[in-house]
């Protein structure tokens, strides 16, 4: 095969031109098809940060979803937790009346004990002071009995003088007897009774001192304090629980969407892209119409748009700072920095 | 009663990355892709609280559409927002005399945004 750069098959100048302009020719043909490649891949790669964007937001939203219904749970729960730490409240307040009531009856009911018992015991003193009466009725009887004895000696000792007065000796030693004998009887009744006050004072007594140590009421009130307590303070933790929950909530929202903000950038890059692409495309027109000139001998060798007016046209065609930065650093040129303005401005 | 806030943008994950932000935080939610959605929307009826639109969008820009909104009976005071990648202060200068309320740059974070909207709604 004859090699074209060879010594012998060197083609005279006029030929080289043309061969020259043949490969310029061949080379800028190809740069169509090559820049609308980089196009389609920049293109590509634009849907398909798209696409992965739209799916990100995709999840953060079912993220959200999740988090809203959850939100919804805890605002639920909260609100029977409140309205049960509300009844327990009432509960409270009216368990407290009842135990004030019942502490009070129970009061009254042991001062009346109190007065009963007090009552019957001055009862049981009188008793008792009933007894030393029967017990003079006695020893008067018994004195009587020998004084009716002593009378039936003396008047046997008078005879038939003192055969009256014996009548009556023996009548006063009869009644002497029943009277000791009542005595004897209304004492031994005195006795039974006695015993039996006795026997009711002390069952009194213990009663009194029963109810009035009777912890059960009390121990029960202060087992009721002691659930409210600890229902008010577990209540309360619960609260404290279910409102951290919901803060945390709440930054889970601000996280999101600060995150849905970063997403943004896919725009901006879009956008920077599709600069790119709109370049890529007015350099293959360029290309072409550069091609379309080097057979034309009537062509002065001029280009309009040139390159340089094309790429000049871009600088007013950018919609961001950083664009125009780019541009301006690439080419020497220096930025101010500063960029065009706030971020957020209100008019 | 939420607010309802038209979002107008020809970029698919602009307008979802948005109303995604603006449903988290209770606001109600209309969109159009370009201008002339948008003005279709908004003469058929739909009576937004609040419009966001993005400025450089096909068949009619966001300056145009904020032109013509300030033209539809009922529109006059209705809060307009730019949101957008164009940060040039002579666009803005233009947004500002066409009646918009505000001018947003991209990208920007979702309590920034909704902070803004409570500045320009009343009651949101």
């Amino acid at each position: 095969m004859e090699n074209p750069t060879s010594p012998e098959s060197r083609p005279q100048p006029a030929e080289r031109l043309v061969f020259l302009l043949g490969t310029i020719e061949r080379e800028l043909g190809e740069l169509s098809p090559y820049f609308t490649i980089l196009r389609k891949q920049l293109s590509g790669a634009v849907q398909e940060t798209d696409a992965g964007v739209l799916a990100v937001i995709e999840r953060i939203n079912e993220v959200h979803g999740l988090s809203s219904r959850q939100q919804d749970r805890i605002h639920d729960s909260m609100a029977h937790c409140t309205a049960l730490v509300e009844a327990t409240r009432k509960q409270a307040g009216y368990n407290q009346q009842v135990v004030a009531i019942v502490r009070a009856e129970l009061q009254a009911q042991l001062s009346q004990l109190n007065s009963h018992i007090e009552r019957t015991e001055e009862l049981a003193n009188e008793v008792g002071e009933l007894r030393k009466i029967v017990e003079l009725i006695t020893d008067i009887a018994s004195q009587t009995h020998l004084l009716a004895i002593n009378a039936a000696i003396q008047a046997t000792h008078a005879g038939q003088a003192g055969a009256t007065f014996k009548v009556v000796a023996a009548e006063v030693k009869a009644l002497s007897l029943r009277t000791a004998s009542a005595a004897k009887e209304i004492a031994s009744k005195i006795s039974g009774l006695a015993r039996k006050m006795t026997r009711e004072l002390a069952a009194a007594k213990e009663a009194l001192v029963a109810k009035s140590a009777d912890g059960h009421l009390e121990q029960t009130i202060r087992d009721i304090g002691v659930i409210e307590d600890h229902f008010h303070v577990t209540s309360g933790q619960l609260l404290t629980f279910m409102g951290a929950i919901r803060d945390s909530n709440n930054d889970s929202v601000t996280q999101l969407t600060q995150a849905l903000g970063f997403i943004q950038f896919q725009d901006v890059v879009r956008q920077r892209v599709e600069q790119v692409e709109l370049a890529l495309q007015e350099v293959t027109e360029h290309a072409e119409l550069m091609i379309g000139h080097l057979g034309d001998e009537a062509w002065d060798g001029t280009l309009r748009p040139s390159l340089k007016q094309r790429m000049d046209q871009h600088l007013s065609g950018y919609v961001m700072a950083s664009q125009r930065d780019a541009h301006t650093t690439a080419l020497g040129g220096h930025t101010s920095g500063r960029g065009d303005g706030p971020a957020i401005e209100l008019f | 009663m939420s607010k309802v806030i038209f979002i107008v943008d020809d970029s698919a994950t602009m307008i979802m990355s948005v109303k995604s932000t603006l449903q988290m935080n209770g606001f109600l939610v209309e969109t159009a892709s370009d201008g002339v959605q948008a003005l279709a929307k908004l003469k058929g009826g739909i009576k937004p609280d609040l419009i966001i639109t993005d400025v450089n969008m096909p068949n009619m820009d966001g300056l145009e559409l904020i032109r013509n909104v300030r033209l539809l009976p009922g529109f006059r005071f209705t809060p307009i927002l730019t949101l957008t990648t164009e940060s040039q202060a002579a666009k803005r200068e233009e947004g500002k005399k066409l009646g918009a309320t505000g001018w947003l740059v991209k990208p920007i974070s979702g309590p920034d945004l909704v902070k803004v909207i409570k500045q320009v709604v009343p009651g949101a």
